[in-house]
């Protein structure tokens, strides 16, 4: 099968785009490295286009491109895989991530560390493409670390932060324990089969795999929980807020955290071959989403609330696909892409705005005056996220929401607290970030950020309102050459008491907001000076955090042990020991005296001894 | 052809010992870069396919009972032989700047030719005796290195070092000394040839105990848990080109003892006693990382991290697979590469602020911006990042336990999350973080040219070897498959 | 007359007619009244000499019913006469008496290897004993006790000849013969345990060594070369005879124990000393203590002639090492353990001699001492003796504490003192030779293996 030019465009652009910014660029002129990367985005969302376009069409490929490693029998491919899964996502990533490195080009344009900053996000981006075409598991485990690598690299980009440093330290070590997972569940399937490609897994599993294969669900949804912030291993997500914006609105929309979704719907045969596992999927999901949300509206930092958020939208995300609506969960993760990416680009220009690297709420307000398109580009993406028809977040969530429906009641109970939440936590952040002032906050001078700053959000807010119409063309190309069944790709039909439903969620969250906010608008500080241990417990997520860092002392003091007390101090302290002993023992059995009677006793004593030799 | 491989550096040291100052620094890097040159040649030369997987042998006359010199190479004889090589040169090159600063230059250079030679020897000899002969000889100019030109505890880190690697030696040498009477006792030949005894796979209380010798012997090496605590002082204390040569060449001659020789020899034995030995080495890999992850010295907390890797090579050699055999093969290379790279760093470090400190630095990254960049790239492949060489090597040895005992691989996996741990930390304390008070950053010039193409070649190897490393399978093939037959079990 | 003029024709006793004469030579010159040191070094070396070069003529067979020559005896005779050469340089004295009395001590060790009979052993021993007694009084180190150890190794050395005289006269009862042979019964036995203890008291094996340390530490460094190693090589000599003339008896059996015992008791005694001479004397119980175990080894296999090329082999290589440290210690002027600090760097060259030397003396390969000790290990484990292999492997790692211990503050520490001008000259050059010697024989043991071939076929 000849493989088409936009396959390799996917994989060379970025590379020669890297290589020639890092050898010429950067040493030349490094306020001009984001031109060769920008000129990689735009091939690799043309490229990313004509996949889609041909898969649209009918098409599907699976090739190897070849030998990783071998040994023996034993063999690991590169391969590309493009179906309608890989090219529904790969166009999103390619279009709202080429959309944020714009604009991350005018948002770092002071920072000293400008080409470092976009070789880093431009690696990002080239991972999360690769991951997205892989046709193996391990592959995709070589780009999910990759994936990992850019995270730590860009969480701690302001290195001389501690805050910094230690965020990117834990994203990544979190991210570790997925991965740690995800090479297990490796190391079983090779075991199992001898290969990873996924269509042959896949294959052979019908043929029966066995308990091991039971294994390999849930360690794969637990590298899915990992990357993709699923209760308990959440908490990095909120912290990696460190990293400069840019970077969390690529993470948040359309690399990292979608990573984990898109596995688990990537190896969704396997899941769903696992009896119970999409339950428990759907569970986490679900606990995820109101737990995360409930933590959003306690938050005061712009960040940490679309952080929550977007902790909150996964969780919906593996709820669905945990009821086996993988079409639908993958829906919201393209539309997620979209407004989650506005909501942070707007947070940024905010910040930008006030010239600061993060803004709190208490630093904003009223700032509908300054910055009026900033203003509607957010408006556009929070009634995306809240789920309020014509906007593209209505589509799927409407689906979630029809899921969850037909599921029981205990799952629609989860849904519609998480999407009522979602509207509250999003309307409390425009009113307050936008209106007012309330009478604690106060105002800067902010101004409406640069150009090239603005369009990029400008188009990507006219996504985040016009892309569910697009859901069809998505749902269609879904399926397109799928090893998922089709039914658990089908997306949702309108239905009216599904949009009653999804929409009066969303209406009383915004007017839970609005009273909470407007009408009373000392409300979000009062509350919490009054209540001193609930703002505790917001701030340690529900006490959760208390448990995790526990956890980590716990291990570092096991490890302080081992290294200095029994290493140390006690195993080496005794290995040293025996020199000094064995002269300490040369002294004890020296039997000197210097006199010549006690000779002579002792060559009497061994001839007796020898003599008793002898003669016994 | 073979001999000259051990004989010219030889040569080269001694003579070395009769120049001066510049002259025997330049002679020596010479003559390893000759080295350096002929062993790139040899790996060009095409074999004979009907040599079968030795492809160059040299054999001498036969010595008393059954004693032969007999050299052969193979793919894996040759690519410890390149790192031998290679690794002779990087630290000749990672200490151009005076590190023989303690006195008898000539001395200095003369011990790493003298200590390539040994370990040639070690890679290629074919006879026990001449192997161990070679195995023992190592230890003098490294003895030497550690305690002449080291830092302020070498007295006693040589002394360590030594001691320990000799105890373990001992056992060995009992171990070998039954192995060959055993085998004269059933055979009735006298031989110290590893591809005659090969064949004679001693069980019983006789085997076990010869088994356990060898293991304590070449267990020190590599160091396997409990016989480790030698290797943090020795490398702490060498100097930074010891530390190349120590964790680079010499833990591997451990490993080399278990492919080449525990393996064959007792395949019943080795098998038996897999879920032992393996579990040894997990415990290798966690307790080593644990260890690691406390230490405030950047080259304990290497070292202690080469107990990790060393680990993995172990678990993967002692799977019995092609994949698991090949991949402790490889990682053996990959850790020579990232450990040297990483010690060299250090060395560079040292040199410029005479501090290993964690806590000495901080902030190199405006300092040092390249060295920032290098050395998150070795630390990156040291933590088995895929796409840098160590995943592989990791991966594979993973690989080939998960298919003999797939819970010891499961429990051996947990060090990834472990390496992260340890290295990341340290990584940001030194290199990102903000400088303190009695921070010496302020001393730290970056890179010049030499180290920076020295470690642009090191980290350039690191990256194709991690996503091309069929050229170097393909040349371990061979050999891999001589000690196992696909999917055979013993 | 004719009976004498044939045994002067029997070429298996000119090594020792040569001595006898060389004795004489000496003690002419002593005659005459401006005798030099030199002249008597030159006599005493050049007697040693042509008796070696005799020994390519010697005959292997009996010689009357005393006296008679086997490979062993052959063999042994290199040890003998090559480990005395060095011991002449320390003749300072113009003085002719303890030249004689070095050719007398290696005259009666070459009547020891030729003897046939009890007799004759007993003779060689004394003979060989009583001019080392004196040699110790006369040969004294400036700083030791006056005759102290003279008088402890003669009074000791005293029990030791009664031990063996005794055993003799048991043996005499119990076979009937004074001849080299079987005797039977627990009389038998006996004899061979006392005769047994006398060989191991000259060897310096435990508990028979306490003389020993107070000896090599009293005499100039030479002469406890020359103790270490020609005298030694005769008691090693001796108890292999004796081990041979009951391979199963209880002597036999007992000594890789009594040698595992003796290799760890002096490692572990070493690693206290101070003083360099005593710490080699200790060292010299501990290469007994291998030496005695290979004893064990081969009379465990039948005491075959052809076997004991691990011993002979051994001696030497100890005939290098010792000569050599002791030589070196001469050289430098060393004495206490504390002094060597730093003398490598102040005197590389001799320093690393040393290292060698020392390198060899732990059984480091690729040294002469490694394949020394590998081949009688090698013996004790065709023997089945494990356990006593494995004591005797533990004390070559404590031995390495001492040994590599001096290597190490030789080389890393920093001098403390300034040392004193070394001796030049013939002292250099056989510091020269031994440590060479010690060294190549570990890395070119083929140059020797057709020698020992040539011997023990």
């Amino acid at each position: 099968m000849p493989i088409p030019v936009s396959v390799y465009l996917l994989f060379l652009a970025p590379t020669a785009a890297l290589l020639v910014a890092f050898f010429l660029f950067r040493p030349l002129r490094p306020q001009w490295t984001h031109w060769p990367i920008l000129a990689s985005c735009a091939v690799v969302a043309a490229a990313s286009m004509d996949l889609a376009a041909k898969t649209y069409t009918g098409w599907s490929m699976d090739a190897p491109l070849g030998v990783w490693m071998a040994a023996g029998s034993w063999e690991v491919y590169f391969g590309v895989r493009i179906d309608g899964l890989c090219a529904a996502v790969l166009a999103m990533v390619a279009v709202v991530g080429g959309l944020i490195h714009v604009y991350a080009a005018g948002y770092m344009r002071e920072d000293p560390g400008f080409a470092r900053f976009f070789l880093c996000f431009h690696l990002f981006f080239l991972s999360m493409i690769g991951m997205l075409v892989s046709n193996n598991f391990v592959q995709f485990y070589l780009f999910w670390e990759g994936v990992g690598l850019c995270s730590f690299l860009l969480i701690g980009f302001w290195t001389h932060k501690q805050s910094a440093r230690s965020a990117a330290l834990q994203a990544f070590v979190t991210n570790r324990v997925g991965d740690l997972a995800f090479l297990v569940a490796i190391l079983i399937l090779l075991k199992a089969y001898g290969d990873t490609r996924f269509e042959y897994v896949f294959g052979q599993m019908a043929y029966g795999g066995g308990p091991l294969l039971l294994l390999v669900g849930v360690l794969l949804f637990v590298a899915a929980a990992s990357k993709s912030a699923q209760f308990p291993l959440y908490f990095w997500l909120p912290d990696a807020m460190e990293g400069p914006t840019p970077v969390s609105a690529l993470m948040h929309a359309a690399t990292m955290v979608t990573a984990g979704i898109f596995l688990l719907a990537r190896s969704w045969p396997l899941i769903a071959f696992v009896p119970g596992l999409g339950t428990l999927i759907a569970a986490v999901g679900g606990v995820t989403a109101v737990f995360a949300g409930l933590l959003a509206c306690g938050q005061t930092d712009l960040k940490r609330i679309l952080a929550y958020s977007t902790v909150s939208h996964l969780g919906l995300m593996a709820l669905a696909l945990g009821l086996g609506r993988v079409g639908i969960a993958v829906l919201h993760l393209i539309m997620h892409g979209f407004f989650k990416a506005v909501l942070f680009l707007c947070a940024g220009n905010i910040a930008h705005g006030l010239g600061k690297s993060a803004a709190d709420i208490s630093e904003v307000g009223g700032l509908r005056k300054h910055m009026p398109f900033t203003l509607a580009c957010f408006m556009a993406a929070a009634i995306s996220l809240a789920g309020i028809w014509p906007a593209a977040g209505f589509f799927s969530k409407d689906g979630i929401i029809e899921a969850c429906l037909e599921a029981g009641p205990g799952w629609a109970a989860l849904a519609l607290t998480a999407a009522a939440l979602g509207a509250f936590y999003i309307s409390r952040m425009l009113f307050l970030a936008f209106f007012g002032p309330s009478p604690e906050q106060k105002p800067g001078h902010p101004h409406e950020a640069p150009a090239g700053m603005s369009v990029p959000v400008g188009f990507l807010a006219l996504g985040a309102l016009l892309a569910g119409f697009l859901s069809p063309g998505i749902g269609r190309l879904l399926v397109k050459g799928a090893m998922s069944p089709e039914e658990s790709l089908a997306l949702a039909h309108f239905s009216w008491p599904v949009f009653a439903a999804g929409t009066s969620a969303a209406v009383i969250g915004f007017a839970a907001a609005w009273f909470l906010t407007i009408a009373r608008p000392r409300f979000d500080w009062t509350w919490r000076r009054e209540h001193p241990g609930l703002q505790a417990l917001v701030a340690s997520d529900f006490g959760w955090r208390h448990v995790v860092a526990f956890v980590v002392k716990t291990s570092w003091r096991f490890a302080e042990w081992v290294g200095g007390a029994l290493d140390h101090r006690t195993w080496d302290g005794f290995l040293e020991w025996t020199s000094p002993a064995a002269v300490s023992l040369g002294g004890a059995v020296s039997l000197k005296s210097g006199r010549l009677s006690d000779y002579m006793w002792w060559i009497v004593m061994g001839t007796a001894a020898l003599l008793a030799a002898a003669l016994i | 052809m073979l001999t000259a491989l051990w004989a010219l550096p030889a040569l080269g040291g001694v003579l070395c010992l009769f120049t001066k100052g510049e002259t025997s620094k330049r002679f020596a890097t010479t003559v390893a870069a000759a080295m350096l040159g002929y062993t790139v040649w040899l790996s060009c030369v095409p074999y004979a396919p009907e040599a079968g997987v030795w492809g160059l042998v040299e054999s001498g006359p036969a010595w008393i009972f059954g004693i032969r010199y007999q050299l052969a190479l193979d793919g894996l004889a040759l690519s410890l032989v390149w790192l031998t090589a290679f690794l002779t040169v990087v630290s000749f090159a990672a200490s151009w700047r005076g590190a023989e600063s303690g006195g008898f230059s000539a001395g200095f250079w003369s011990s790493f030719l003298f200590l390539e030679a040994a370990l040639m020897g070690v890679f290629l000899s074919r006879d026990l005796f001449v192997f161990y002969v070679f195995w023992e000889a190592t230890l003098i100019p490294m003895f030497f290195i550690i305690g002449l030109w080291g830092s302020e505890g070498r007295r006693h880190a040589a002394m360590k070092f030594f001691l320990f690697t000799f105890f373990g030696s001992l056992f060995m040498l009992v171990g070998l000394l039954a192995l060959v009477t055993h085998y004269h006792a059933v055979s009735g030949v006298w031989t110290w040839d590893m591809g005659e005894l090969a064949g004679a796979n001693p069980t019983g209380l006789a085997g076990l105990l010869m088994f356990v010798s060898l293991i304590i012997g070449f267990g020190v090496k590599i160091p396997l848990f409990p016989m480790h605590t030698w290797l943090p002082d020795a490398h702490t204390e060498a100097p930074a080109a010891g530390s190349i040569m120590l964790a680079g060449v010499m833990l591997k001659m451990g490993v080399y003892g278990f492919i080449r020789v525990l393996l064959p020899v007792f395949p019943r034995l080795s098998w038996d006693l897999l879920p032992w030995l393996g579990g040894l080495a997990c415990v290798n890999i966690l307790y080593g990382s644990l260890c690691a992850m406390q230490q405030r010295d950047l080259k304990r907390l290497i070292a202690y991290s080469s107990v990790a890797h060393l680990g993995f090579c172990v678990l993967g050699v002692l799977s019995w697979t092609p994949e698991g055999v090949a991949g402790g093969s490889l990682q053996m290379l990959n850790h020579g590469i990232t450990t040297g790279a990483l010690f060299m760093m250090i060395g560079f470090l040292y040199e410029r602020t005479h501090r290993r400190g964690l806590s000495d630095f901080g902030d190199l990254v405006t300092r040092a911006p390249w060295m920032t960049f290098f050395f998150g790239w070795a630390v990156m492949a040291s933590i088995g990042l895929p796409g840098l060489n160590g995943f592989v090597g990791e991966f594979m040895c993973l690989a080939g336990m998960a298919r003999a005992l797939p819970l010891m691989a499961m429990v051996a996996a947990i060090g990834i999350v472990l390496s992260a741990a340890y290295c990341l930390p340290a990584y940001q304390t030194v290199f990102w973080g903000a400088s303190t008070a009695g921070s010496v950053s302020s001393k730290v010039l970056d890179l010049d040219l030499r180290e920076k193409v020295l470690v642009w070649l090191l980290c350039g190897i690191m990256l194709y070897i991690g996503l091309c490393p069929t050229p170097l399978l393909d040349a371990l093939a061979p050999s891999v498959a001589s000690l196992v037959a696909d999917g055979f079990m013993p | 007359m004719r009976e004498v003029l044939g045994f002067f024709a029997v070429p298996s006793l000119w090594p020792q007619l040569t001595l006898a004469s060389g004795i004489l030579c000496c003690l002419a010159a002593g005659m005459t009244r401006d005798v030099s040191a030199a002249a008597t070094r030159v006599l005493g070396t050049a007697s040693l000499v042509v008796a070696l070069w005799m020994l390519l003529f010697t005959a292997k067979g009996p010689v009357g019913p005393l006296l008679g020559l086997d490979t062993l005896g052959l063999a042994w005779q290199i040890l003998f006469y090559a480990g005395a050469l060095p011991v002449f340089l320390s003749l300072e004295e113009d003085d002719e008496v303890p030249a004689a009395l070095l050719l007398g001590a290696c005259l009666g060790a070459g009547l020891l290897a030729a003897s046939s009979s009890l007799l004759m052993l007993f003779i060689g021993l004394e003979l060989m004993s009583l001019p080392a007694y004196l040699l110790v009084a006369r040969l004294a180190s400036p700083s030791a006790p006056l005759h102290e150890a003279s008088v402890k190794y003669f009074f000791a050395g005293s029990l030791a000849s009664c031990l063996f005289l005794l055993g003799m006269a048991l043996h005499y009862t119990a076979s009937g013969s004074l001849a080299l042979g079987p005797a039977p019964g627990p009389m038998g036995q006996a004899a061979l345990a006392l005769m047994g203890a006398a060989a191991l008291f000259k060897l310096g094996a435990v508990p028979f060594h306490f003389w020993l340390p107070d000896v090599y530490e009293s005499c100039a460094p030479g002469l406890a070369g020359f103790l270490s190693t020609s005298v030694k090589s005769a008691a090693l000599f001796l108890l292999m005879r004796l081990a041979s003339l009951g391979p199963a008896s209880a002597l036999a059996a007992s000594l890789p124990w009594v040698g595992a015992l003796s290799a760890l008791y002096g490692s572990l005694l070493a690693l206290r000393q101070v003083r360099l001479q005593r710490l080699l004397a200790y060292s010299s119980v501990s290469h007994a203590g291998i030496l005695v175990l290979g004893v064990g080894a081969w009379a465990a296999q039948g005491c075959e002639p052809a076997s004991a090329a691990p011993l002979f082999f051994y001696g030497l290589v100890y005939l290098f090492m010792s000569n050599g440290a002791f030589l070196f210690l001469r050289h430098s002027g060393l004495s206490q353990r504390g002094d060597a600090a730093g003398y490598g760097k102040m005197r590389p060259i001799p320093a690393a001699l040393f290292a060698v030397l020392l390198l060899s003396l732990a059984g480091i390969p690729p040294t002469g001492g490694f394949l020394a000790k590998l081949l009688v290990f090698w013996e004790a484990v065709k023997a089945g003796l494990y356990l006593p292999v494995a004591f005797a492997a533990l004390a070559s790692l404590v031995g390495l504490g001492y040994y590599l211990g001096l290597v190490r503050d030789m080389f890393f520490d920093e001098p403390k003192w300034r040392s004193s001008e070394p001796e030049a000259g013939a002292v250099e050059v056989l510091l020269w030779i031994c440590a060479v010697g010690a060294g190549l024989l570990g890395v070119l043991p083929w140059i020797f293996s057709s020698m020992l071939g040539r011997l023990f076929s």
